[in-house]
């Protein structure tokens, strides 16, 4: 039979809240916030590349480049001091070469005869859709 | 070993969450575009399934289509049509009467003249003839849809003269908008099929698309369909500098010169508001707003000296310094 200080102290050493947990539950708190702020910031300008509706390139808008669609030399797509056109494509109707360039604030070019969606996710990204 | 298992899982979680947050899913579907902005694969693909379905039957260049057969027959030869075909044709016969000419279905003669159909368009106007004048007025002769006769009850439309062709590209795809919106309703998000854009379950902020720039010059809230036409998307420059755009108007048979550039038309029905885009646009700012008064739809027309006008206007509000606001019509 234990005393009324033995059980006390027994509760005491079998605390379930230990400074192992304290961490693991400060590491979450800490990924949560990670996550929302990630999720929030707002993004910078990306370049991304789709064909036939699936994304195959993603670019960084800042990095100054050619980029050979197909790599061979029938679509090139310029990007220029945060700026990205089509300077070359073999397409029946041009549009996509005729398109005003694309830059920061976002922005579509789009080739309908290759499929190709060339598209500026923007720093003012607040609308769901451009008509 | 447990609790690490728990930290390697939430880790996993909190890298993919970010990342799951994609943008739409795109496909190409009646010569444009189409976005799908919902959840559920199931329903994407039936939805997907039901746009090529639509495309199959209102394609102007697919040879088994409703409209190529009935741009194909000859005079008095009864071509049996499927439902959206026969809807839409009434529907668009009604909207030529209701805009007075500024809007026609049976516009595809001129619309080959001036080489904008999908196998005539270059782009490059040194590679093109302007028309005579006499060409044009003899084509003119040709874009009357009093010449399709619809019989509802053997679901088939006859024509009275062989060269008359139908083009519905001009309600089609806000028609097709909002029929797969419906499918897609309980869901937030939207559908959009080349700009005609319709919200589901929740209003969506829209951005409208910036004329003679690349991304958008203005913001509006949108509850249904909301659709653009404007000069920007096919067109020659003259050598003069002159724009010819593929918004033909059928009362002239030139390319609509009405001062306007760009129209946004907001309200309930997909197909309309894509027809009365393209009336405003022939029409102009002053009888256009008249148009859209009377049919009880929203709009934003923007002018080539980047005025920009609201009719019903909501909440729209310009984001770029390049427009002027010029207040309601």
């Amino acid at each position: 039979m234990k005393t009324a200080v033995e059980r006390i102290n027994s509760i005491r050493n079998s605390r379930p809240f230990r400074w192992g947990d304290l961490l693991i539950v400060v590491i979450i708190i800490v990924l949560i916030a990670l996550t929302v702020w990630m999720a929030l910031k707002p993004q910078g300008s990306s370049l991304e590349i789709y064909v036939d509706g699936e994304k195959k390139y993603s670019y960084d808008l800042e990095q100054n480049r050619t980029i050979d669609l197909f790599d061979d030399g029938n679509y090139l797509i310029k990007v220029e001091n945060g700026e990205v056109s089509v300077t070359y494509s073999d397409c029946e109707n041009q549009d996509c070469v005729h398109s005003a360039p694309i830059s920061r604030e976002g922005g579509t070019i789009v080739c309908l005869p290759k499929k190709v969606v060339i598209k500026v996710v923007g720093e003012q990204a607040d609308v769901a859709v451009v008509t | 070993m447990k609790r690490f298992a728990v930290l390697i899982l939430i880790l996993v979680f909190c890298i993919a969450l970010p990342t799951a947050c994609n943008s739409a899913e795109q496909y190409f579907i009646f010569g444009t575009v189409v976005q799908l902005e919902f959840s559920g694969a199931r329903l994407e693909k039936r939805v997907v399934q039901r746009l090529n379905e639509l495309d199959a039957e209102l394609s102007t260049s697919l040879e088994s289509s409703d409209i190529y057969r009935i741009n194909h027959a000859e005079a008095n030869q009864s071509i049996t049509v499927g439902e959206d075909t026969l809807y839409l044709i009434k529907l668009a016969k009604q909207l030529y009467v209701d805009t007075n000419g500024a809007f026609n279905p049976a516009i595809y003669p001129l619309v080959e003249l001036w080489r904008f159909t999908p196998d005539t368009y270059t782009g490059d106007f040194g590679m093109f003839e302007l028309p005579d004048a006499q060409t044009i007025a003899d084509t003119m002769a040709l874009c009357n849809p009093d010449f399709f006769i619809v019989d509802e009850a053997n679901k088939s439309v006859v024509k009275t003269i062989a060269e008359a062709k139908l083009d519905l590209g001009a309600l089609a795809k806000g028609y097709a908008a909002e029929q797969v919106a419906n499918m897609a309703k309980a869901q937030s998000g939207f559908v959009d099929v080349g700009g005609n854009i319709y919200a589901l379950s929740k209003p969506i902020k829209a951005g409208i698309r910036d004329p003679r720039g690349a991304s958008y010059c203005g913001t509006v809230t949108v509850s249904s369909s909301i659709t653009t036409s404007g000069d920007y998307e096919r067109y020659y420059i003259g050598d003069d500098g002159t724009r010819y755009c593929h918004i033909i108007d059928g009362r002239t048979g030139y390319p609509a010169d009405s001062g306007l550039i760009s129209v946004t038309v907001l309200g309930a029905d997909g197909a309309s508001c894509d027809a009365l885009s393209t009336a405003v646009f022939v029409l102009g700012a002053e009888r256009g707003a008249e148009l859209l008064k009377a049919q009880k739809v929203s709009a934003v027309l923007i002018d080539n000296d980047n005025r920009v006008y609201t009719v019903s206007g909501g909440d729209f509000s310009l984001s770029t310094g390049n427009y002027t606001y010029a207040g309601e019509l």
